[in-house]
């Protein structure tokens, strides 16, 4: 089991692109008209990255909460599953590891399964590091949407760019074995296939699908 | 945006979350072969 210390170490580089995307959210969400105050609460109540993007994304585009609400959650079906791969690792009661599985999100679950036996993540690296991650996504969001109109469209300044880099070397290590590259070239191409006909999250979920199928 | 809708959009999508994050550790009813094989 890897100390505190480590599981920090490990943390912060991903904190800090987590951090610079909270910037870049905050700044988005008040451009497309969301109050202040209600990114950085929907920071601090959904912390799922992309679920927010694609709820403001969809307000931005002119349409109603409700499809919004809809992208969003849509994106977060994936969550059904990294909460069923933690919940033997979380310690407590239900309570305590229906709480705990609130700091799953995809870095921290990738780190804590790299950290772990198989089948079996190492639940103090999820719990570690999704603490860091809420910390600087929800501060990360603050600062954006008060930096917001001095930096104007996040995406002059690259910053989209850091997280397809980021899931790339999140999922590296776990391509070690030839079924995580099947599954992954299988998700890929379900995601891209879907991509160009479904609303945002639906080729997430499919990947999602492709994946646990074919690691059967 | 209006308050009411900004606070539905965010409790609305912030509800759906936790429970698609806690109802696997909540429930702790799923087979442990699917959780080995979600985890890797």
């Amino acid at each position: 089991m890897p100390s505190r210390r480590t599981i920090l170490l490990r943390a912060a580089p991903i904190g800090i692109a987590v951090g610079l995307f909270g910037v870049s959210f905050g700044v988005l969400a008040v451009a497309a008209h969301v109050p202040g105050w209600a990114a950085v609460l929907m920071s601090a109540v959904v912390f799922a990255g992309s679920s927010q993007f694609a709820a403001v994304g969809v307000l931005a585009s002119g349409e109603t909460v409700l499809p919004a609400v809809i992208a969003g959650a849509l994106l977060n079906v994936r969550y059904l599953g990294t909460g069923i791969a933690v919940a033997r690792a979380l310690p407590g009661g239900r309570l305590r590891r229906t709480l705990l599985a609130q700091l799953v999100v995809d870095e921290s679950f990738a780190l804590g399964v790299a950290a772990g036996e198989p089948g079996h993540p190492d639940s103090r690296t999820v719990v570690i590091v999704g603490a860091v991650l809420y910390g600087s996504w929800v501060v990360g969001t603050a600062i954006g949407t008060l930096l917001g109109p001095v930096l104007g469209d996040p995406q002059r300044l690259g910053v989209d760019a850091a997280f397809p880099a980021l899931f790339t070397a999140l999922l590296w290590p776990m391509l070690r074995a030839h079924h995580g590259v099947r599954c992954a070239l299988a998700g890929a191409a379900v995601a891209l296939l879907l991509a160009p006909f479904t609303p945002p999250g639906v080729p997430l979920a499919g990947a999602a699908v492709a994946g646990l199928w074919l690691s059967r | 945006m209006a308050f009411p809708l900004a606070l539905g959009l965010v409790f609305a999508l912030g509800i759906l979350t936790f429970v698609l994050r806690g109802i696997g550790p909540f429930l702790l009813t799923v087979p442990a072969a699917i959780a080995s094989r979600t985890a890797g």
